[in-house]
C-alpha cells in the first residue's frame, strides 16, 4: 500500500477516535446539566470567569468594530447619497453577523485558552485524579459548569459588544445626534435578527468551552503537553467559529 | 482487607503493566510496594482505589467486589479510601483549608463552619499551623505532601493509599512523613498501602512488603525475609537501597523495627 495512503487511513482513525472521545466527553458534561449540582460555587465562578472579567474585551472591540464599519461604510455610502442608511448598515451588520463572531473570537481567545491550560494542567499533576478519587465526577465538576456558563454569557456579551458598536458608530458618524443614529441602526432589525445573532453566540459559546475542556483533558506530559493543547484549543476554536458562522448563515438563507 | 485475585492490566495490547497480580493487604498494616520505575506500582495503588479497570481479575475492598464498580457504588466505596499523589495534587486555585475541606464538600456537602474547623484541627496536629489562608504555591514540597496527608485524613478514611509520599523530600522531611505514616496505623488502625522505591521509607513504615518487578510480584512478605531474600531482583533492590543510604542508619531502622537490638537477619548482616 502507497505510504501516503497508509498515512491517511491512520489519520482518518485518529479523527473518527478524537470525535468519538469528544462526543463523550461532551454527551457526559450535558447529561449533568439536567442533574442537581453538587456545588454551585463551580457554576456561579465559571460565570464570573466568563462573564464580568470579559467585558471590558468585549466592549472595547465592539467601539473598534462599529468604528471600522461606519469609517469604511461611510463614504462609500455617501457617494449614492445613501448617508441616511449608515446606521440601518451597521445595525444589521453588528447584529446578524460581526458581532456574534467577534465577540466569541475575542472571548474564545481569552477563555478556551485558560480553561484548556487550568484543566490541562490539572490534568497532568493528577488533580483530575485527585477529584476522582474523593468521589467526586471530574465531569461534572469542571466541564458542565464551564459549558452552561458560556451557554449564559456569550449571548450577554454579544449585546454589549453589540450596544458598544452601534453607539461608536453612532459618535463617530451620527454628526452630532447620537439618538437618531442608534434609532436608526435598531429600524432595519427584525426580531429574528437577534435571535439568529443570540443564537450563534449560544453555539459558539458552547463549542469553545467544548473544545477547550476536550483539549485540557488529553493534555499528557508536562508544560509541553499543555501548551500544545491549549495552542491547539484555541486555533481549533477560532476557525469553528468561523466555520460555524459560514454554516448557521447558510442554513438561515437556505430557508 | 484488600484482595486482588488475579489481575491483569495494560494500557495497550501489547504493554502489558501487571501480570497475574495475587495480593492480600491486611487490615490496619502498612503494606510496602516497592519496585524499580515502570514496574506498575502507582497502576496498582489506581486499581485499588479505582482509578483504573483490570483487564481481567477480581479486586475486592473490605469484601466487596469493586472490579466493574460505577458511578454513585464506586463514589460509595471510594469515601472509606483516600489517596495520597505523587507531589500533592493540591488545587492551585484553593486554599490550603479549601483543598483540605473539598471531600467533606463534595461528599457530605459540609458546611464552610465545620470545614474550617475539622481543616485547622488537621493542620495542627501535622504541624502546619498558621498556613490555612495560604495558596499551595507558598508552601514547601514538605509541608505540600502534609497537606495532601491532611486532605486524605479528613474524611477519616479506613484505608489510605500513598503514591511516592517521600518522594524528592529531604531525609528529615521524609522522616516527618514516615512518622506520621507510623502514627496513623499506630492511633487509627488505618490500613495503608505506600509505594515507594526507597528502601529506608519502606523498611521504616512498613509491616508487609511486596516488590514488583516488570509487572509481577516478585516477592511479598516481612522485613526480614525481604533482605534474606535470594531472588536477584529483590538483592539488587536491597543493595542499590542500602548504598544510597548509610549503613548504620539502615541499621538502626531495621533495629527500631524489630525491636530485638543485635538480633538482625543474616541477610542484612552479610552485607553490611
Amino acid at each position: 500500500m502507497p505510504t501516503i495512503l497508509i498515512y491517511s487511513v491512520e489519520y482518518l482513525k485518529h479523527f473518527v477516535l478524537a470525535v468519538q472521545e469528544f462526543v463523550l466527553l461532551i454527551g457526559h458534561a450535558l447529561i449533568n446539566v439536567f442533574r442537581r449540582p453538587g456545588d454551585w460555587r463551580d457554576y456561579t465562578d465559571q460565570m464570573d470567569n466568563i462573564g464580568p472579567a470579559s467585558v471590558p474585551t468585549v466592549i472595547l472591540t465592539g467601539f473598534f468594530v462599529g468604528a471600522i464599519l461606519v469609517t469604511q461604510a461611510g463614504p462609500e455610502l455617501k457617494e449614492y447619497g445613501a448617508e441616511s442608511l449608515l446606521g440601518r448598515f451597521t445595525g444589521i451588520s453588528v447584529v446578524r453577523g460581526i458581532g456574534p463572531v467577534i465577540t466569541a473570537m475575542m472571548v474564545a481567545s481569552r477563555v478556551c485558552s485558560g480553561t484548556a491550560a487550568e484543566i490541562g494542567m490539572m490534568q497532568v499533576n493528577q488533580q483530575i485524579e485527585a477529584l476522582e478519587s474523593i468521589g467526586t465526577d471530574p465531569i461534572a465538576k469542571l466541564i458542565t459548569p464551564r459549558i452552561v456558563s458560556a451557554i449564559l454569557m456569550f449571548p450577554l456579551l454579544t449585546i454589549l459588544n453589540i450596544a458598544a458598536a452601534i453607539v461608536s458608530g453612532g459618535l463617530l458618524a451620527g454628526q452630532g445626534n447620537l439618538r437618531r443614529f442608534v434609532m436608526r441602526s435598531l429600524s432595519g432589525l427584525q426580531p429574528h435578527d437577534m435571535g439568529l445573532g443570540l443564537t450563534k453566540a449560544m453555539i459558539f459559546g458552547f463549542s469553545v468551552v467544548s473544545l477547550a475542556c476536550y483539549y485540557g483533558f488529553r493534555a499528557e506530559g508536562g508544560a509541553n503537553g499543555v501548551r500544545a493543547m491549549t495552542t491547539r484549543a484555541v486555533v481549533t476554536s477560532l476557525m469553528l467559529i468561523l466555520a460555524l458562522d459560514f454554516g448557521i448563515t447558510t442554513i438561515i438563507h437556505a430557508f | 482487607m484488600i484482595q486482588l485475585k488475579n489481575v491483569n492490566l495494560s494500557y495497550s495490547k501489547h504493554e502489558p503493566v501487571l501480570k497475574n497480580i495475587d495480593l492480600n493487604i491486611p487490615e490496619g498494616k502498612t503494606t510496602v510496594i516497592m519496585g524499580e520505575s515502570g514496574s506498575g506500582k502507582t497502576s496498582l495503588l489506581k486499581l485499588i482505589i479505582g482509578l483504573l479497570k483490570p483487564d481481567t481479575g477480581q479486586i475486592m475492598i473490605a469484601s466487596k467486589d469493586i472490579t466493574r464498580a460505577k458511578g454513585r457504588t464506586l463514589a460509595k466505596i471510594r469515601h472509606s479510601m483516600a489517596m495520597v499523589f505523587q507531589n500533592g495534587a493540591l488545587f492551585d486555585s484553593l486554599k490550603v483549608w479549601e483543598n483540605l475541606g473539598l471531600p467533606l464538600r463534595e461528599q457530605q456537602r459540609a458546611s464552610i463552619r465545620r470545614i474550617r474547623k475539622e481543616a485547622e484541627k488537621l493542620l495542627e496536629r501535622l504541624g502546619l499551623e498558621g498556613t490555612s489562608e495560604m495558596m499551595p504555591s507558598e508552601l514547601s514540597g514538605g509541608m505540600r505532601m502534609r497537606v495532601a496527608i491532611a486532605r486524605a485524613l479528613i474524611s477519616k478514611p479506613r484505608i489510605l493509599l500513598y503514591d511516592e509520599p517521600t518522594s524528592g523530600l529531604d531525609p528529615v522531611m521524609s522522616d516527618n512523613i514516615c512518622e506520621i505514616i507510623l502514627d496513623l496505623e499506630q492511633r487509627e488502625n488505618v490500613t495503608s498501602v505506600l509505594v515507594t522505591h526507597q528502601l529506608m521509607t519502606a523498611l521504616r513504615v512498613g509491616t508487609h512488603f511486596v516488590m514488583l518487578h516488570d509487572g509481577e510480584i516478585i516477592f511479598q512478605d516481612s522485613a526480614e525475609r525481604l533482605l534474606e531474600s535470594d531472588d536477584p531482583h529483590v538483592q539488587e533492590f536491597v543493595r542499590s537501597g542500602l548504598e544510597v543510604e548509610k549503613r548504620g542508619s539502615a541499621l538502626r531502622y531495621l533495629g527500631e523495627r524489630l525491636a530485638v537490638p543485635g538480633a538482625l537477619p543474616s541477610g542484612l548482616l552479610s552485607m553490611t
